[in-house]
């Protein structure tokens, strides 16, 4: 854990420190939401430089990594937001649409237009699990939730999932 | 339990979140129960597959120097925000000159068009015949009565005679 006075005092090497312990979380959260890595990264980097700008302010007592994860989603949302209108996913349609049976997508497709169904939120959450290997207590203190609700939404994450593939893409589960 | 049940705890089970109880209970049904056994291998391989993506996707980042960039970026911030300060800086030093100047021409252009007509009445009836002007930056005043027709004669650069023509 970097200190956080330090950080709030500008000093770059415990920044650069701070990124490097940061980045992979931030990246997954940012591709979990956005669902394309070339936003993702765009969008990570504009969270840590206004983390950065706004460093003055950290709360020394407070937990950095889920300030830190909550100016990212905020900087996603505006992305989503701008991007309503443009398909920006990484060749992902829209959930739920009728597959051609005789299209056979890779495995790796399969799965991020799964991942699609699910809600921004489950969407984190099953980002943090599967890339950094949080547990449910850590991604709760991310999040502000409790350990047993980020259960509850990354079981009924995977249950969706796991129904989606199991209609639209019979072969993935054979 | 049924099968149902333990296929809802699969992907806690797999990812290790389950608590210790229910953990043991699903772990003892897969054992004896074929279909529940499939099951958990489709979600092991939903899982593989995430942990793949996100680590392609992830690792994408390790190969940008994100610090660095946005050390970068910020500094540039930075000296832009100081380039506009002097910038500002010298626009308001030079606006306040030039503030000054407008202001002592006009000051010097209003009291040149200050009113030029000094106006005597009557003072308590009686009418003024003589006058002291005010001092007054106007150089050559006109004087006059308001209430009767007269005619004025300086007599001093500051005092006028006036006589009345009813
Ligand atoms: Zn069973």
């Amino acid at each position: 854990m970097v200190d956080t006075e330090r950080l709030k005092q500008g000093n770059e090497e415990t920044f650069r420190e701070f990124v490097s312990e940061t980045e992979r979380l931030l990246m997954s959260v940012s591709f979990g939401i956005l669902l394309n890595s070339e936003d993702a990264r765009d969008a990570v980097q504009e969270a840590y430089l206004r983390f950065w700008r706004s460093r003055e302010r950290l709360d020394s007592n407070g937990y950095i990594q889920a300030y830190l994860v909550q100016i990212l989603r905020n900087v996603c949302f505006t992305m989503l937001k701008k991007r309503a209108n443009t398909l920006g996913m990484d060749e992902i349609p829209e959930p739920g649409k009728k597959e051609n049976p005789s299209s056979r997508l890779g495995e790796k497709e399969v799965i991020s237009r799964a991942m699609a169904i699910l809600k921004e939120k489950e969407r984190m959450i099953v980002a943090m699990i599967h890339y950094e290997n949080l547990d449910s207590t850590e991604v709760g203190m991310i999040l502000g939730l409790s350990a047993s609700t980020v259960r509850s939404h990354y079981q009924s994450a995977r249950t969706r999932m796991k129904n989606y593939i199991i209609r639209y893409f019979p072969e993935f589960a054979r | 339990m049924k099968c149902k049940e333990i296929q809802e705890f699969l992907p806690l089970f797999q990812k290790g979140l389950l608590d210790p109880e229910l953990t043991k209970l699903t772990s003892d049904h897969l054992t004896s129960c074929e279909l529940c056994r499939e099951a958990l291998t489709l979600e092991k391989r939903v899982s593989d597959r995430l942990d793949t993506l996100f680590r392609e996707k992830a690792e994408g980042a390790s190969s940008v120097d994100i610090a660095e960039m946005v050390l970068k970026r910020s500094h540039g911030e930075q000296f832009s925000i100081n380039h506009e300060r002097k910038r500002l800086k010298l626009v308001y030093r030079f606006g306040a000159a030039a503030a000054t100047v407008v202001l002592v021409l006009w000051l010097s252009f209003l009291f040149r068009q200050v009113n030029p007509v000094i106006e005597i009445g009557m003072i308590q009836e009686a009418p003024v015949r003589t006058a002291f002007l005010p001092e007054s930056p106007v150089r050559t005043p006109k004087v006059r009565d308001v209430q009767r027709k007269s005619t004025v004669t300086r007599l001093k650069e500051n005092v006028v005679w006036i006589s009345y023509t009813n």
